[in-house]
Order: structure tokens, then C-alpha cells, then sequence
């Protein structure tokens, strides 16, 4: 949609000059720069009028105006806290302050078919990776993450390879004192009948502000299988803005779960083309927030071709003034008879003062087709708490429990036992009250 | 048992013949020239006699609408409309004057409207339905005056009411849908000319179904009906829609506003079977249907209903609402909306919870067939005093065929926490198999399209009042003829 | 009533039917048994003219006229009927009024005049209570929720309204347990008559011992390899169907 000038916003206050950026990288990657620059300054950054964007509120952001920083002195920082953390793994990267720290990743004995590279590395190649330059109008925070890239994973599995472990990914924000943003885009491409568990979870140590603001493309060849789960936890003065872009051919299969845990503003956008028939989309997650935190949740996946599915199922819990917005659709391209499309958002609000926005949206130009989608929002339902307290369970811990049930299904998309384990506690944690958690210990 | 659903003779009777209203009526018209102004606004505020208020509101919503921008979030397509191109006002001349006893109004008009299935003359009526004629821009008839005057309801043409009872249209004209309030409805304020106006006191319960018969006959003329319906503290009041209009390779705007207010108690149910001329099967001519339609349950325990079939109509653009504010209010919204050939459909509701204790149910049902493009857009606003709201919405759309398409837009928003909503929404098509079953029982197959639409819809159907529900599955059995084989 | 000569019918390439003679006169009542696989369902969706099937060669009279080249809904005007072994959902379409548009369409392509509200329930009512369907089971949309054997019993009251000439019953003891087996059986055996034939499609003897046949038939591999009295459904009953699947390897 275009965006007209009485509504344009500036990237000024998000995209200042950055005079250090390029320093040693390849022509072709300062052209990128500039033409996702050039971009931004023609559409300027999302308002209200956004479809996405409705009830998404950027003004606190803005008025923080977080920097990209000058690479400093390596952070003092010895181990690095991950989901995975004691878990063996494939290989461990871990970004601190949006660049790749050697120290703390692991990429030495990679498995055979495994290659992974920083971004910061690739763009002094001869040559730009094609998927960089994957341009997208109507996601402004797209082109700014391509006009002030700092690093990012580059992750290429060869054909036939199916990695027995997990690939750990941390994102590590110091924020000790300003404003700081960091841009990363990775880039991840699964060949024919590969397979890969990524993991990714991202975290600030300090109480100052951040925008982590990432672009991830997924490249999925036939028959490859990418299991991706992601943990986002963050402070009062925390923004993470994620845009994800896949590509399905033929028989591949996405499963991507998402735990939205905090920080003031926490947006997932995934925007997934299902190309190859038989190919399948799994997007599922979680939202549990309090606070004032803000959570959004956009999904678009665009069935292309015949007999593809796609089912999404995303459950949230808010509390306090918390606000989360889910908006999913699922668009049935004319002739992709026998697509499966579903979606399902529920939501539960603890509050008052909480507040849900969701919009489950279906698009359909082929007749032959499944598709349904179903949104609840509502209270913990009063006959199970009074039931529970009947039983003699306090009332917190009645809520817990009640809410760790609804949870339940969500978590069931998450298939690796440990990793769901750690989610399990993640959000028991989130939503035990102090006392409850006083009975457990 | 149901109102038996004849459809299979119907579709019988009318087979070959696509749309049967639309013929034109050959009657001396008095027209304001071409265009859109002051000038013309004035034309019409002096045509109707009307207050200086009136009049300046009229002016003040033009000038507002000078400043909009047409609406383009819709998915609906069509070519820019050039607003200086239409008349703003045709009137029969000789009703110019409005409307009169029934032994006045001109013979061709009558049989207009007895060729249209709507005889006015009150010994032919169905018992129990009175109605309001309007022909172009101007109420030509209103049947059951007296009966209705007996039991203090007032039911007549708005610019008859702006005359009679000036305290009552100034008091809520506006106040649900404000002049400023969109695009289309804003125009409507500019350059409105007829519509119904009906007032039900205190503790009545309207004696008959109350209906409008709204018809455009003049070539390129739009029409811009308002109508205004008051239901005073526990009264009660069905009121029934119906429209039609001549096929002309042109398209012509309807853009309407309806405002229902229910006080306390009260109780509005609100149907329409839209038929106006759909365009031919290449797309070409039809209505471009732009309408705002909102109540607000203003007092406790209010109730309002919407019921519509939407079958004609090139492009439909419309949105019947509910403001809950009255503490256990009731919003409904019963939907069918069908398009065939290059039909495009772009309905839903607006509920609106403020108060506590506030429902609302959600009922539609979307039939896409040939290149029709059909959309369900609603929104649910839960407001943080709607303690204790309810929602509860159902939306189902058919496919018949591989060109069109259905989409469903749900926005739901909630502030309350012991509020519940829930959406759901499917997508079905007629399968080979049910076709075959009807067809071995001895269907043919538009019969058994007609029979399983009909299935579809019963939800819908059931909440219309028996006359409409019958010519409802009849329209629907004719919009689909084509769609398959 | 009913003549089929050198039938073959292909699915997609598959030759599924492949060369079938069969004559069933008037008041008879034939049974069709053979394994799964053999054709059975086939036989009876040509009858009725289901699309997806091509008739390679052969062809089937009824009454003499030429019936594979009739739409589904004029053989079903001319008395053919047939119970469907899985009788498809109808979502807001009730029992009572598919039987209703049913019996006046039939009777349209009569040139008879439609049955009135009352005549028509008349006419249903006599039919429901032998067949234990209830008012409710009328209200409800057609087989949507129906169990198994409310489903085929469903069936069994459309053919006792819909009064046809040639009933083709396709597997319609399947699913049933032995009490639901009886209360169908009754209910077709009470609709046999002189004018009226039926063709029983099914894989087990024990629907026979209710619906007692004229003359059984056994299709294997697309073809009819058998036919004989009674006594032919007893004795597959004890040796099973290995015989002819054995004869055809071979």
C-alpha cells in the first residue's frame, strides 16, 4: 500500500549517519546500503496507517532514537548464557552488541555439510549472497536492517546433510548506559533433503535501552526440513523487531515456534511463500506478557502452488497493562487447489487493563481448498479456578496452574524434548506468582 | 418446520430470466442538472421546504467531504467515479411535491411498483406490511399512515418528517452516524433526498412490519436515501428493506445512510433483501452499493438486529453496526452475501461493546461463485467498561468455482478481561459428492446448488420474516443460475 | 427392468469393470458378492451415473432405454435408486426437506404436480415409524451427525419415499450392528414387490439372510465369475471368496 505523504514518517530519528559502516566491505555491499537507504528515505518508517502497524506504537522507540555503535573494544563478557547452554551442539554463535564474538561461539568442527560464516566476514566477498539483496517496500524495518547491517549468521547446509544436533544462536545486548540499536541479517539456506534445528534466543544484560532489529531469509530447497525455535526475553527498555522471510520448495517443511517472554515492544513477523507442492508450514508460539510490554505477532503465508499446508497456532497470556497483537493470514493463490490452511490465536487477559488486537485473516482464490481459522479471547474461566480452589488450591496457584494448561497445546509444537523442557520453565517462571513459587522450592 | 424452501419451482419459473426488475418506467421526471455544488444542495434543501439547519448542516457536511479521501481498504476494485458526472436529484413530477393519499399517486407508478411484487394499494397489501415507496429521489407513496397513526407510530418520508416533526429528525439525525463519519455517508449528508423516518413510542409495540421499497429508475442519477428509525423505551419494531433498479450498461451509486437508535428495553430488527441490478454477466452496469448503516442500543437491555441478503449489486460496500452502550444490550448480525460473474462484496458489521454486560452474535455466510469476489470485514471492540461482554461470531464462506474468491477479515480488540470473544471461520465448497447424491435423488444441478446454498444459509434465512425468507431463497437460487456446469 | 451387456468401465487408465452381463427382471431381487477390490461400488456408481467412470464398452438398458447416457438425476426420475454405501453430509439442508425436493423434482419429470405440505407428511410419516426414524431425525440436517446405522436407514427412507422401480443397494449392511442389520432389512424387505427390483451389493452372506435373493452373483476382478440360486451365498459363506481370486491368478 502506498504510503502518502501526509502520512509519512522520518527514519531520521532511527537511521542516523553512520560514517564508520562499510569500512572494508566490497562495493556491491555499499550499494546495498545505499539503495536500502534511499528506500527507507522514500517511504519512511511504519505509521498508524499501516495495516501491520494499527496498533503498534513506535513513538516510545522513536523517541529513544537507539544508535548503531562503532565497533569498540571486545565486551567484557566470559560465558554466554543460551537455551542450550550445556547442551551438545552443532555449533554455537553468539552475537554480543550485534557482532559475532569468536570467543564465546563455537565453529570449529563443524559437521561435514555444515558452513556458517559471519555476515561481517561475507561482505568483503567478491560477490553478494543473492538472498541479501531480497528487498520488501512495505517492511521499512527490512531495508533499515540492510542499510546499517553490523554481522549476522550466514548459515549454508549442502544437500543430503541432516544435522543431529541443534545449531545455538545468542543474542547478547549489553546495555549499559544510552540508546543502542543493532542491525543483523542472517541468511539461511537448507539444500535438498537437509535438515537443521536452529535455536535462537536473545537477551539483554543491563537496564539500559535497545532495538535489536533483524532480517532473516530462509531458503528451503526440496525436501529440506528446518526445525526453528525462538526465546525472546527483554527488559523494560527492550525493542526487538524481527522480520523473517521463507521460501518453501518443493516437500520442504518450516516448523518455527516462537516464545515472546518480554520487552517493551517484541514484534515476530514471518512472512512465509509456500512454492512446491506437498511443502508445509508450521508457525506456532507463545506471548506472555506483563508490565506495559507490547508483543506482535504477523504472520503472512501465501499458498502458491496445489496440495501445500499450513497451520498456525499461537496462544498468548497478558497481564497487567500488557498489549499484544496477532495478525495471520493465509492467502490461497488462485489454482493451489487441495491447500490445508489453519490458524488459531487464543488469547487470555489477566487484566483489566490488558489488551488484545487480533486479526486472523483468510484470502482464497481456489475453491478446493481447507481452510479455518478460529481467535477466543477471554478470562481464566471462573468454574475451573473455583473447582481447583475447592480442592483446596490457593487461588494463585489455581491461576498457574490454569494458565500453564492453556499453554499446554501450544509447547506441543516445539518437538525437541530438552528444548521444550527449557521453554516449560521459562514460562512457568513467567507465570508463577511469588508465593506459589515460595510453596514449590 | 421451516419456511419451506420451494426454490426448485422457482428456479423453474425464472430460469432465462437473470434479473426481472429491470425494466425502466416511462414517467415524466423533473431532474436538477448534472453535478455536484452548492448550488445543487441548495436546489435540494429548497425542493424539500427544509429549516435553515438543515440546510447548513447539508453545507457543512459537503465542505468536510470536499476534504476526504475516498476509502480504499476495501477489496473491492472499480474505475473512479467522477461525482460531477451524476444527478444528485430526479423526482416523478408528479410527485415532485411529495407524497399524497394513495388515490394521487400517478397510475404508472403503481403499476411500477405491482410489476415489482409491492402493490401499494392497501386492499392488495399483505396484511400486517406497510410500506414506504421510494422512487428515485423522492417518497412516492406511504401505505397504512392511519392504521399506524391510531397506535402513535409515526411512519413517513424523512422530508415529510423534517416538516411534521422537526424536534424529533434535529434531535437524531446525526447522532449515530455523524455527518463527518466517512466518505460516502458524508456525501449522503450533503445531498441525502428522501428515505423512511419512523418513530415508536413508549411502550408500543408496532402493529405491522414497517417496510421501504426503494427504486431507481432515472439513468445516471444516484440515490441517496436516509433513513432514521427511533424506538422509544420498551417499544418494538420490525422494518424491511427491499431494492431494485432498471439494467444499464452504466453504474450507478447508491450511497446510503441508515441510523436506528433503541432506547431502553427497545427492540429494532432491521432486514433487507438488496437487489439492485447486479450488471450483466460480462461486468458491465450495475449499482455501486456504498451504505452506512449503524444503531446504537442506547438504553439497557436494547436490542438490535440486522438481517441482510445481499444478492445484487455490482460492487457492495456496507457495514450494518452496533454501538452497545445500554448495560445488557444486544447486537446481532445475520448475513448472506452472494456474488456471481464480476460481483464484488465487501460486508460485515462493526460491534461496538461500551457497556457492561453487552452480546453480540456474528452470523455470515459468503457465497463466491463465477469471478465473484466476496469479503467478510467485522470488527469486535470490547471497551474496558464492557464487563462481563459477550461475542460470539460464525463466519462461513462457499467457493463455486476456480475463478473466485472469498476472504474473510475479522479484526477482534479487547480491553476487557472477563469479556469473551470468539471467531470462527471456515471455507467450504458444494463437493462432487453432494452434487452427485442430490442429482441420484433426482436434483438437477442448479436445483441442488440452490438446495445446498440454501443449507448454507438457513442460519441467516431463518432470522428473516417469512415473506422476505421466501423471496430470499428465490434470489439466491437466480444469482447462482450459471455457476455451475 | 434391468439389462447390462459386456460392461466395461475404466477409472483414470485402471480397467475396473470388465465385461459384465447381467438381466434382472421385474420383482427380482439379485445379490452381487465378491471381495473388495472386485468392482462392486463400481458397478453401482455407473449404474447411477457418478462421474470419473468411463465406459469403455457395453452398455445397460432400464426399461429398454439406454441409461449410460442419462444425467443422474433422470435415471433417478425414472425409478432407478441408489442407497449409497457412504451417504454424504448435506450441512443445513434438513432430512425432511431434501425428501420433500426429492419426491417433487421426481415427480416434476413425471409431469406430476408437487404433493402439498400435508400430503407430503402424510406420505413420510407412513414411512418413518417401521424404520424407527424419529420427528427429530427429520429436523435434522441430511446424515450430518448421523451415526452409522441412522445413516442407512436414512437411505432405506428415502427409497421408501422416493418409491423407485430398481433399488441398487450398495453395501448397505456395512457398519450396522446386528439389531440396525434387522431394523433395514425390514424395511427393505417391506418395499419388495412385483414391480420392484433390487440389486444388493455385499461383501458378507449375512445381509442375505434378511434380504433373501432370487439369484446371486459373484464379481472378481471386474467380472461376474458365478451365478447361482441362494445356496451360491451360503456356500461362499463357508469357503470365502479364495476360489475365484485363486482361479483368476492363475
Amino acid at each position: 500500500m502506498a504510503t502518502s505523504t501526509r502520512n509519512f514518517r522520518s527514519p531520521e530519528p532511527l537511521a542516523p549517519a553512520t560514517a564508520w559502516l562499510g569500512d572494508g566491505e566490497a562495493a556491491w555491499a555499499a550499494g546495498l546500503r545505499t539503495a536500502a537507504r534511499a528506500r527507507l528515505a522514500a517511504h519512511g518508517l511504519p505509521t498508524a496507517k499501516a495495516e501491520t502497524w494499527r496498533h503498534t506504537n513506535l513513538n516510545r522507540l522513536l523517541a529513544l532514537a537507539p544508535a548503531p555503535e562503532a565497533p569498540g573494544g571486545t565486551p567484557a563478557l566470559d560465558h554466554a548464557p543460551g537455551l542450550l547452554a550445556g547442551e551438545a551442539v552443532a555449533a554455537r554463535l553468539v552475537f554480543v552488541d550485534g557482532r559475532l564474538n569468536p570467543a564465546l561461539s563455537q565453529l570449529d568442527e563443524l559437521p561435514a555439510g555444515l558452513e556458517i560464516r559471519p555476515l561481517a566476514a561475507v561482505l568483503g566477498d567478491g560477490q553478494a549472497p543473492e538472498a541479501l539483496a531480497q528487498e520488501d517496500a512495505t517492511r521499512p524495518f527490512h531495508d533499515l536492517a540492510t542499510a546499517l547491517m553490523s554481522d549476522g549468521m550466514v548459515l549454508e547446509l549442502s544437500p543430503g546433510t541432516v544435522l543431529e544436533r541443534p545449531i545455538e544462536c545468542v543474542h547478547i545486548a549489553l546495555a549499559d548506559e544510552g540508546a543502542k540499536a543493532h542491525h543483523l541479517r542472517h541468511l539461511i539456506r537448507l539444500g535438498a533433503e537437509s535438515a537443521a534445528d536452529i535455536v535462537e534466543s536473545r537477551l539483554t544484560l543491563g537496564t539500559g535501552a535497545t532495538l535489536v532489529n533483524e532480517s532473516t531469509s530462509i531458503d528451503l530447497a526440496a525436501g529440506a526440513h528446518l526445525s526453528l525455535t525462538r526465546l525472546y526475553e527483554g527488559g523494560a527498555e527492550d525493542h526487538g523487531i524481527r522480520q523473517s522471510f521463507a521460501r518453501l520448495d518443493k516437500g520442504a517443511r518450516l516448523e518455527a515456534f516462537v516464545a515472546l517472554l518480554g520487552g517493551a515492544l517484541n514484534r515476530e513477523e514471518i512472512v512465509a511463500e509456500v512454492v512446491g507442492e506437498t511443502a508445509s508450514c508450521d508457525l506456532a508460539g507463545v506471548y506472555l506478557l506483563a508490565g506495559r510490554q507490547h508483543g506482535d505477532v504477523i504472520t503472512e503465508v501465501t499458498h502458491a502452488v496445489p496440495d501445500t499446508t499450513s497451520n498456525q497456532v499461537f496462544k498468548g497470556v497478558l497481564d497487567d497493562r500488557a498489549q499484544a497483537v496477532f495478525q495471520g493470514r493465509v492467502t490461497v493463490a488462485p489454482g493451489a487447489q487441495g491447500t490445508d490452511g489453519r490458524q488459531l490465536n487464543k488469547t487470555l487477559l489477566l487484566s483489566d487493563e490488558a489488551e488484545i488486537d487480533t486479526k486472523p485473516e483468510l484470502e482464497i482464490y481456489a475453491d478446493d481448498v481447507k481452510c479455518a481459522h478460529g481467535a477466543t479471547t477471554g478470562a481464566l474461566d471462573e468454574d475451573a479456578l473455583f473447582y481447583l480452589r475447592a480442592r483446596g488450591i490457593p487461588l494463585a496457584r489455581a491461576r498457574h496452574l490454569l494458565v500453564e494448561a492453556f499453554l499446554t497445546d501450544a509447547l506441543e509444537g516445539v518437538t525437541s524434548a530438552p528444548l521444550r523442557e527449557a521453554l516449560a520453565a521459562r514460562i512457568q517462571a513467567w507465570s508463577a506468582p511469588e508465593d506459589a513459587k515460595g510453596e514449590e522450592a | 418446520m421451516n419456511a419451506s424452501i420451494d426454490n426448485a419451482d422457482h428456479v423453474e419459473d425464472l430460469a432465462g430470466e437473470r434479473y426481472q426488475y429491470g425494466f425502466v418506467t416511462d414517467i415524466e421526471a423533473e431532474t436538477a442538472p448534472p453535478g455536484l455544488n452548492e448550488d445543487i444542495i441548495r436546489f435540494i434543501s429548497a425542493k424539500k421546504e427544509e429549516p435553515e439547519w438543515l440546510l447548513d448542516w447539508r453545507l457543512k457536511a459537503y465542505r468536510h467531504w470536499l476534504e476526504m479521501e475516498e476509502p480504499e481498504w476495501a477489496k473491492v476494485a472499480y474505475p473512479p467515479i467522477d461525482f460531477q458526472d451524476a444527478y444528485y436529484y430526479s423526482a416523478p413530477k408528479t410527485s415532485a411535491d411529495g407524497p399524497k393519499s394513495l388515490d394521487e399517486v400517478d397510475p404508472e407508478l403503481l403499476r411500477t411498483y405491482e410489476k415489482l411484487g409491492i402493490p401499494l394499494v392497501e386492499q392488495q397489501m399483505l396484511a400486517g406490511v406497510a410500506v414506504d415507496a421510494v422512487f428515485d429521489s423522492v417518497s412516492v407513496a406511504t401505505t397504512f399512515k392511519k392504521k399506524l397513526a391510531e397506535a402513535g407510530v409515526i411512519f413517513c418520508p424523512i422530508s415529510e418528517a423534517v416538516r411534521d416533526h422537526p424536534e424529533l429528525v434535529q434531535k437524531y439525525m446525526g447522532s449515530v452516524v455523524p455527518y463527518s463519519d466517512n466518505y460516502y455517508a458524508t456525501l449522503n449528508s450533503a445531498v441525502f433526498t428522501d428515505g423512511s423516518f419512523v418513530y415508536v413510542p413508549k411502550g408500543v409495540r408496532c402493529p405491522m412490519e414497517l417496510s421501504t421499497y426503494f427504486r431507481i429508475n432515472a439513468a445516471n442519477t444516484g440515490q441517496f436515501e436516509r433513513t432514521l428509525i427511533i424506538a422509544d423505551e420498551g417499544s418494538y419494531v420490525s422494518y424491511l428493506e427491499g431494492c431494485t433498479a432498471p439494467m444499464r450498461d452504466e453504474n450507478q451509486l447508491h450511497a446510503a445512510v441508515v441510523e436506528l437508535v433503541a432506547h431502553k428495553d427497545a427492540e429494532i430488527k432491521y432486514s433487507t433483501v438488496q437487489n439492485w441490478y447486479p450488471g450483466d454477466a460480462n461486468g458491465v452496469g450495475g449499482i455501486y452499493n456504498f451504505v452506512t448503516k449503524r444503531g446504537i442500543c442506547e438504553g439497557d437491555n436494547a436490542k438490535i438486529s440486522w438481517t441482510q441478503v445481499e444478492t445484487g449489486s455490482a460492487i457492495t460496500w456496507k457495514y450494518p453496526s452496533c454501538i452497545l452502550k445500554g448495560a445488557n444490550s444486544v447486537g446481532e448480525f445475520y448475513s448472506v452475501a452472494i456474488t456471481n460473474n464480476y460481483q464484488q462484496a465487501d460486508t460485515g458489521t462493526k460491534m461496538i461493546h461500551l457497556g457492561p454486560g453487552t452480546r453480540s452474535t456474528i452470523i455470515s455466510k459468503g457465497i463466491s461463485a463465477g469471478r465473484g469476489q466476496n469479503t467478510y470485514r467485522g470488527l469486535v471492540r470490547i471497551q474496558p467498561k464492557a464487563h462481563g461482554a459477550r461475542n460470539y461470531t460464525q463466519c462461513d464462506s462457499m467457493l463455486i468455482g476456480q475463478e473466485c474468491g472469498a476472504h474473510t477479515v475479522p479484526y477482534i480488540e479487547s480491553r476487557n478481561h472477563s469479556a469473551q470473544v470468539e471467531h470462527e471461520a471456515t471455507t467450504a465448497r458444494i463437493s462432487e459428492d453432494q452434487l452427485f447424491y442430490c442429482r441420484q435423488r433426482g436434483l438437477s444441478d442448479e436445483e441442488a446448488v440452490t438446495l445446498i446454498v440454501n443449507g448454507f444459509c438457513r442460519e441467516v434465512l431463518k432470522e428473516l420474516p417469512m415473506e422476505f425468507a421466501v423471496e430470499a431463497q428465490k434470489l439466491l437460487g437466480i444469482t447462482l443460475e450459471g455457476a455451475v456446469g | 427392468m434391468l439389462v447390462i451387456e459386456n460392461l466395461h468401465v475404466s477409472v483414470g487408465d485402471k480397467p475396473v469393470l470388465r465385461g459384465i452381463d447381467l438381466e434382472i427382471a421385474a420383482g427380482e431381487v439379485h445379490a452381487i458378492m465378491g471381495p473388495n477390490g472386485s468392482g462392486k461400488s463400481t458397478l453401482s456408481y455407473v449404474l447411477a451415473g457418478r462421474e470419473g467412470y468411463e465406459v469403455t464398452a457395453g452398455r445397460a438398458l432400464f426399461e429398454g432405454r439406454d441409461l449410460l447416457a442419462q444425467a443422474p438425476e433422470e435415471r433417478a426420475a425414472d425409478g432407478l435408486f441408489l442407497a449409497f454405501q457412504y451417504p454424504v453430509e448435506l450441512p443445513g439442508v434438513t432430512n425432511m426437506n431434501f425428501l420433500k425436493e426429492s419426491v417433487n423434482a421426481v415427480r416434476a419429470k413425471r409431469d406430476e404436480g408437487p404433493l402439498d405440505a400435508m400430503q407430503f407428511l402424510k406420505h413420510v410419516r407412513a414411512k418413518t415409524s417401521q424404520l424407527a426414524i424419529t420427528d427429530e431425525m427429520l429436523r435434522r440436517a441430511v446424515n450430518v451427525g448421523f451415526s452409522g446405522g441412522e445413516k442407512k436407514r436414512n437411505e432405506v427412507l428415502q427409497m421408501a419415499v422416493l418409491e423407485p422401480k430398481l433399488a441398487v443397494l450398495d453395501e448397505t449392511d456395512s457398519g450396522l450392528d446386528i439389531d440396525a442389520l434387522k431394523i433395514v432389512s425390514e424395511g427393505v424387505n417391506a418395499l419388495r414387490s412385483p414391480e420392484r427390483s433390487m440389486l444388493v451389493i455385499t461383501h458378507y452372506q449375512r445381509l442375505l439372510n434378511h434380504i433373501v435373493p432370487d439369484r446371486v452373483h459373484v464379481l472378481a476382478h471386474g467380472r461376474i465369475v458365478d451365478s447361482g440360486g441362494r445356496e451360491l451365498a451360503e456356500k461362499l459363506e463357508a469357503s470365502g471368496y479364495a476360489d475365484y481370486e485363486a482361479t483368476e491368478a492363475a
